[in-house]
Parts: C-alpha cells; structure tokens; sequence
C-alpha cells in the first residue's frame, strides 16, 4: 500500500508538472500583453510629436510658465482633466494676470492659445487612430510599426503608402517549407515590381533585432538567391503581437495601399501551383481595388 | 473477488485517464477561438501522444518534438526531448499508455462502443511494425531525406499520426477558414488513417498502441527497467490463467510480468481470484510484502 501511495505521489507530481508548465506559460503571457499595452502608448508617434511641441511651447518661456504653475489652484478636479489643457492654462493665466507685465501677458496667452490650438489637433487625431487600431486588432489591418530590414534601413507604414500592394509572407528559419518557397517568393517579387507591388518578408525569429536570427535568415535568403525586403520590429509592439499570433508558417497575406488586407490569408507555400493562384487572386483583388480609386 | 482490495489506482484509471487527458488539453477557450496556446509551456513535453496543435494543447508532443529538432539544419539529434523521454520511460514505461495518454484514452473510449471484438493474439508480429515507424519514419526520414539545406519533414506527423488530424487539424479547422483553406490530398490521407484507426479501435482494443505508436515502441523498450512494474506474488498464484485471458494487450502476465506490450492497466489485477498480482514502484524488490519472485 505505501508503495501505491509512492506511485500516487509521483504522478502527482507529473500531473502538477505539467500544470506549473501552464501557468508558468500564462504568467509570460500576460507580462507580454502588459509590455505590449505600454508600447501601443506611445505608438501614436504622431500625437507623440506633438505633445512634444506643447513642451516646447512651454519650456521656452519657463520661469514665466513657473510662476503660473506656482499659484496656480492645486485642486484638480473631473472637469479641469477633461477640459482643453490651453483652456485650463489660459483661465490660469488669466487668474494671475497681476503678477505679470503686459507683455508677459501676452506671451503667455499666446502659448495657451497655441497649446489649446495643439491640443484640438491631437482630440482630432485620437478617433481616427481608434479606427486604425479596432482594424489591426481585428486583424483586418497591419498595425502602426517602426522597424527596419535586415541591412539596418529603417521601416515604417509607410512602406504600404509606396505599393499598390504588399505581398507580406510570414516564415522562420527553422521551417522547410516556408524556406523552400523563398526562392518563388523572390520572382514573384520580380514580377510585381512592374505592377506597383513588393513581396515584404517578415521573419519571426528576428524580431527586436535578434542577431543569430538575422544572420540565419540572411543565409537562407542567400541560399534561395533571395533578395526582396525582409523586415522586423519590436515583439512587444502591436505589429509584433500581429506576427507572432500567426500559427501556421508559411503564411502570406496581401495588403493595400492603407495597410488593410485583402482577401484570406494564404497558408502554405507558393511553390505549390495551387497556392501561388490563391495569393494571384488576392493581388488582383489590391490591383483591382487600387486602380478603383 | 473484492473490490475494495483492487489497487486505487486500477480502480480509478478511467478518471485518471480523463484527468490527464483534460490536464494536456488545459487550453480549452482555443478550442472556440481556433487558434494554439503558445507559450512557454510548449517547451516541455507531455508524457503521451497529443499534437502541439491542438487548440487546448499544454505542452509539446515528444514525438513531434523530437522530429522537429532532428528536421531541423541545426541539430543532428535532440538529446533535451530524448532525456525527457528516458525520463518518463524510466519512471513510469508504459503506464503513460494506459493511464496518462490521450490517444490510448481515445481508443478505449471507442472500443466500449458495442459490437463484435476481435482478439489480436493472432496478429502478434504486427506489434513490431512499430518499432519500424519508431527508427523510420521518428528518426531516419527527417534527420537522413533532408534538402540542399539540410532540413528535413516530420515524417511521422505529416503521413501517419491519426492524432495530429483528431486534434490539430479537424478543431482548427473548423473554426479558422485559412486552415480549412488549405486542406488537401494529404489531409484526405491521414482522414483515412483516422478512419481507419477508429474502426480499428472499435473493434480491436488499441490497435493504434499495439502497432503503430512510435512513443509507445519508445516506452516499450523502457517498460522493462522503468521503475513501475508489476508484481506476481507466486505464493498466491493459482495458475489459474485468468489474467492472462483478461489481458488485452495479450500479455501472460506470470510468464513476462513486465513485458514490453503491458500498459499497465491493471485488468489482469481485477481479475486475479487470489489477488497475488500487484503494482510496485520503486528500485529493487523491497516491498512491505513477502518477497517471493525472483
């Protein structure tokens, strides 16, 4: 009996290992997404810009703006969160007028009204940017990214506003069959540089940069005589969490001018005839709609 | 015969298969979303056959594994999943079989469904067929037909394993239109094998264990030294023959007490009339009972 009780308490502990697996697995995964969040933060480069612009406005007159700020009422409440900050810096300015020259005064009513001005483009910006995000995480759209190739040459969204289509295949080193298209990949690259398209490869294992991955790919694209742009951002970043949700390599997806795919994403590689004429009728499709506009 | 003398472990394997079953698949929510669990723990093994690419999935299938690192251009041999599996070979052998694998669970489940049983005593030397997948189709193909590059295919996952379609490829498919997509021959193929093998099932009693597991072959070799075994107390023994009629893996218990087909499943124990058959755990023969087989 005690021997069962051994036997009992060893699979137990199998049966406990293979639990700690799992939530050892979705404790990283959580601290991934949270990483994430922080990064889509300050994605937005735009609004990132211009938040930079009212610091600017700001430091320029800064022993002025100080004394503002000093006397300024320490309550902050809902409202004064939710108002226009220049709003909220003018009525402040106008409390302690007395303090100032007139000509303090103006300058620093005129950087309010250039913070409020500020402020109304980047409350404009923020739905549209919604918009785009909702679409990236319907998968329906290539989120915001700022990367670079594997030669080091910086990459952004930007790269679809160029093509009236972006094949983008999706692969790692250590997949055969997503490797053994690389070489069907490159003339169809060849192909649709004359249409106003590009094959773009994005390959999972060089993510943030990672050296040993970059350099594997690179041997491999040589090997493929492979030459089209291969890409990589941040894993943490939306574009990151994009590839990295992928399960099944080699995946291909074609995008629009806007970064909105078109069609189903394909699955499988392209040197099978059946599945070059599915990622063919995807890029008509982008041809179709980019000419349509 | 008296129940309460049947060893816990025999009595309850139906719920400990079902518990190991539901703990390899602990990612239930994928099985609706259509997509995999992939986190860290898919670094590690599970000890029985169950496809990395079941939407529920906890762990990686050795066997997969296994071929994927041999397949791979940077390895030769994958000695972090072969430990994995002497390890689980040594301490447990085929019990995984009979108790902690989803596939052997899967047949069991189909061979209670009621029609005519065949025995398989007569179909012995198949059992060697899978010793052949195990050197074959596990190492020899992804680690010898390789491309210029050196990478090889997952032999066994890509043309044989009934569990890959079972778990990966039917639940993904049906929630995730890019997979149904691109279904084809070979997925018409291993449907076949699937097929096939839960026929089988129903009416033989796991045919896909007795001939075809690559990780059941691996555990097979293991059964012997692992420190799970069973136990004949020939004081007891009566020679009546019961277990070895009781046994479905056709395994003269007496004879061959750790043979390399026996899972472990304990039906021999339930049907010894002077309960002189027991599970032992541990090194050497020092038991709390009389030792009396050498």
């Amino acid at each position: 009996m005690k021997l069962n009780r051994v036997t009992a308490l060893s699979l137990s502990l199998v049966l406990a290992f293979s639990l700690a697996a799992c939530g050892q697995g979705a404790s990283s995964a959580s601290s991934a997404s949270s990483s994430s969040a922080s990064s889509a933060a300050a994605e937005s480069k735009t609004e990132e810009q211009l938040l930079a612009e009212e610091n600017e406005i700001l430091s320029a007159n800064d022993a002025l703006w100080e004394k503002v700020f000093s006397s300024m009422d320490k309550n902050v409440t809902e409202t004064t969160l939710s108002t226009n900050y220049g709003d909220f810096l003018l009525s402040a300015v106008e409390k302690t007028k007395d303090q100032f020259s007139d000509e303090e005064y103006k300058t620093l009513t005129a950087d309010a009204e250039k913070i409020r001005d500020i402020e109304n483009q980047i409350a404009a910006l923020a739905p549209a940017d919604a918009a785009a995000s909702s679409a990236a995480a319907q998968g329906t759209a290539f989120p915001q990214f700022e990367g670079s190739d594997l030669e080091g040459n910086p990459v952004d969204n930007s790269l679809f506003a160029g093509n009236a289509f972006t094949v983008v295949n999706f692969w790692f080193n250590g997949c055969k069959p997503c490797v053994e298209e690389l070489d069907d990949l490159n003339a169809l690259n060849e192909k649709v540089k004359a249409q106003g398209g590009e094959v773009v490869g994005i390959n999972t294992e060089t993510l943030d940069g990672s050296q040993q991955g970059i350099e594997a790919a690179k041997k491999l694209l040589a090997a493929k005589g492979a030459s089209y742009r291969n890409i990589y951002f941040a894993s943490g970043s939306e574009a990151g969490k994009f590839a990295l949700n992928i399960m099944a390599f080699p995946t291909t997806y074609v995008f629009d001018r806007d970064g909105n795919v078109v069609g189903q994403p394909l699955l499988g590689g392209i040197d099978k005839e059946e599945n070059l004429a599915a990622l063919q009728k995807n890029i008509d499709a982008a041809l179709a709609k980019d000419s349509a506009k | 015969m008296d129940k309460k003398k049947l060893d816990p472990l025999a009595r309850f394997r139906g719920f400990i298969q079902a518990g190991a079953t539901l703990l390899t698949n602990i990612h239930l929510p994928n099985f609706a979303k259509g997509t995999l669990y992939q986190g860290s723990g898919k670094y590690v093994c599970v000890p029985g056959l169950n496809c990395y690419s079941c939407p529920g999935a906890a762990g990686a299938c050795p066997v997969g594994a296994f071929q994927a690192v041999v397949g791979s251009s940077k390895f030769r041999f994958s000695y972090y999943i072969t430990g994995i599996l002497i390890l689980f070979g040594v301490l447990l052998g085929r019990f995984i079989c009979g108790f902690l694998c989803p596939f052997g669970w899967f047949q069991e489940l189909l061979h209670k469904i009621p029609s005519p049983k065949f025995s398989t005593k007569k179909l012995k030397p198949l059992r060697y067929l899978k010793y052949a997948v195990l050197l074959v189709m596990v190492v020899l193909l992804p680690l010898l037909a390789v491309n210029e590059l050196g990478m090889g295919d997952p032999f066994f996952c890509k043309y044989l394993c009934p569990q890959g379609v079972l778990e990966g490829a039917i639940p993904l498919s049906l929630t995730n239109a890019g997979i149904r997509a691109s279904l084809g021959k070979l997925f018409t193929w291993k449907a076949c094998i699937l097929l096939a093998v839960i026929v089988g099932s129903v009416v033989f009693y796991r045919p896909f264990c007795k001939w075809l597991c690559p990780l059941g072959a691996f555990y097979a070799l293991l059964n012997k030294v692992s420190l799970f075994q069973m136990r004949v107390d020939t004081h007891k023994c009566v020679s009546c023959g019961a277990c070895a009629r009781a046994c479905k893996m056709d395994v003269d218990i007496t004879k061959t007490p750790n043979h390399a087909e026996c899972i472990r499943c304990g039906m021999c124990m339930k049907a010894c009339p002077t309960d002189a058959i027991q599970y032992k755990f541990g090194l050497g023969d020092k038991s709390n009972t009389e030792a009396t087989k050498e």
